[in-house]
């Protein structure tokens, strides 16, 4: 009869500070992640596994292709931890079961974590601390720094724990449950309230033309469309810019575009 | 300005730890980032208030920034580094900043390749280490060997660009004509456009969009500041997420 093996809830932090560090120290085109992931579970294995030949397997199973967003995908590494805990006891449970749950579960993560973390998070974090600097204030840049560490570390500790604790079930109720819908919506409202403003601020785009009506000098600008909608140059630059994203013309594309409509706009001195 | 070979160095270091574990994960939230970048180049070179406002108006560009499945658009963090140095140094306004900044960031996503390519070579070294049952090889070998290539295929390049390049920019000023200088102002007010855009692209639907001309008039007509326009934002956020949502509890919509 075998001793039970768990792990404290020390063993399961030091595991999740390897991945916290090292996520992406070696990320690579061949498998990505993976030997982030393995090294992130070394802590745990090396507990749970004292016979050389058992931890070697186990490091073997999650050195496979892996690739998550680190911060909301580390649930997935809390259920493998919770997984492996039940395997070293005794449960018979397949390297492709393991396989199955990561590879399952880390492609809707990632489209969850990017659209939260890099679509939402940090670009509404940046347009307010972007526009605290443009006041001449060093806060801006200090407060970006401080609040995302902030953020990011807690929601992905979160994560890891609660995938370590609750198991699938964690995963079922973020994928399934109707409050990451309310959540992204409601960020989606501030984060495209928050690019307009941007809108205003950076695109400072003011037509320079101007007729002589008569003895009257007609300035577009400021005689017609300030009086239309203030903005609808940089307005209308950006819905058309997007348009062409939504039609998967490509960034880099579309700065040549960008930086050749300036050039010519700018000698003709449309602008 | 004159930029010393240590300043130089120094912006080459962050630039490499922008892209390093030695922050933590949340790095590449942080030093990554234009605003971050620019503000740390300021410090090093004396101008902290100056590199953040160039810093600021590069990010602007890179707002819409996302680096998926290890595809890239341009590299943020050396357009932020590397640009706001060149821009300090050569005394060039935040809207040339930006229009010389973002070739720099386009190029240096070769870096980005070369590494995530030689970075492979190394799974199979932990694959045959394990193999071995050298077990904990493996945690040498996730960060060691990808940090040493990494530091040379990034501090390298940053440091030289930092050092050489303000003679190639002040040559190109000097050759320049006010004319000249105002066509670059245009390029950097249209390229934000880009950065806007591509955020949009993820969270724009035809449901968010008219806050967006909302946000457009707020900052146009009303003046408002960012801040208070996010204040707003909140509270717009809060009450439609709650009308749309009340009474019908977890159901997905």
């Amino acid at each position: 009869m075998q001793t039970t093996k768990t792990l404290t809830k020390n063993d399961v932090l030091k595991s999740w500070f390897r991945w916290y560090m090292f996520a992406q120290s070696n990320y690579n085109y061949e498998r990505m992640q993976a030997t982030a992931f393995a090294h992130s579970m070394l802590p745990v294995i090396e507990k749970l596994y004292p016979d050389k030949e058992d931890a070697k397997a186990a490091v073997q199973r999650h050195l496979s292709f892996f690739n998550t967003e680190p911060v909301c995908g580390a649930v997935i590494h809390g259920i493998t931890i919770a997984m492996e805990e039940e395997k070293a006891n005794g449960k018979p449970i397949t390297d492709g079961a393991f396989n199955g749950i990561k590879t399952g579960l880390m492609g809707p993560l990632a489209g969850i974590g990017d659209t939260l973390t890099q679509g939402i998070i940090t670009p509404i974090m940046l347009a307010i601390c972007i526009g605290i600097t443009n006041n001449q204030n060093l806060a801006g840049p200090i407060i970006f720094l401080i609040a995302q560490f902030a953020i990011m570390t807690s929601i992905q500790l979160t994560m890891w724990m609660n995938g370590y604790t609750y198991g699938k079930k964690a995963v079922e109720q973020i994928l399934e449950g109707g409050m990451i819908n309310k959540v992204i919506e409601g960020a989606s409202i501030l984060g495209t309230l928050v690019m307009g403003g941007l809108v205003g601020r950076f695109i400072p785009l003011q037509t320079l033309i101007s007729f002589d009506v008569g003895q009257v000098k007609f300035n577009l600008q400021t005689d017609l469309l300030d009086k239309l909608m203030p903005g609808l140059i940089p307005l209308a630059l950006t819905l058309i810019v997007l348009s062409m994203v939504k039609k998967g013309v490509s960034p880099i594309k579309l700065m040549g575009i960008l930086i050749t409509l300036g050039a010519v706009t700018g000698i003709l001195g449309i602008f | 300005m004159h930029i010393s070979f240590l300043q130089a160095a120094l912006i080459g270091i962050f630039y490499y730890l922008s892209w390093s574990p030695w922050f933590t994960y949340v790095g590449f939230f942080t030093f990554n980032r234009p605003l971050v970048a620019g503000f740390i180049t300021g410090i090093i070179l004396g101008q902290p208030l100056e590199g953040a406002l160039i810093g600021a108006g590069i990010n602007v560009i890179y707002l819409g920034f996302i680096s998926a499945g290890g595809a890239q658009m341009g590299d943020p963090s050396f357009a932020g580094y590397v640009g706001t140095a060149l821009a300090l140094v050569s005394n060039l306004d935040v809207a040339t900043a930006m229009a010389i900044s973002v070739p720099l960031g386009t190029i240096a996503t070769v870096l980005w390749i070369a590494k995530m390519t030689v970075n492979s070579f190394f799974v199979h070294w932990a694959d045959r280490e394990v193999e071995k049952g050298n077990v904990r090889r493996l945690a040498f070998i996730n960060v060691f060997p990808p940090q040493i290539l990494l530091f040379l295929v990034s501090f390298i390049p940053a440091t030289l660009v930092v050092f050489y390049g303000p003679d190639a920019v002040s040559g190109m000023l000097r050759v320049m004509s006010p004319s000249v200088l105002h066509v670059f102002t245009v390029i950097g007010a249209m390229l934000p456009a880009l950065g806007i855009a591509m955020n949009l692209k993820l969270i724009g639907n035809s449901f968010t969009m008219p806050f967006f001309v909302l946000g457009v008039i707020l900052s146009v007509y009303f003046k408002q500041d960012i801040l208070i326009i996010a204040i707003m934002g909140i509270v717009l956020a809060l009450t439609v997420t709650s009308l749309r949502y009340s009474g019908k509890k977890d159901v997905n919509v």
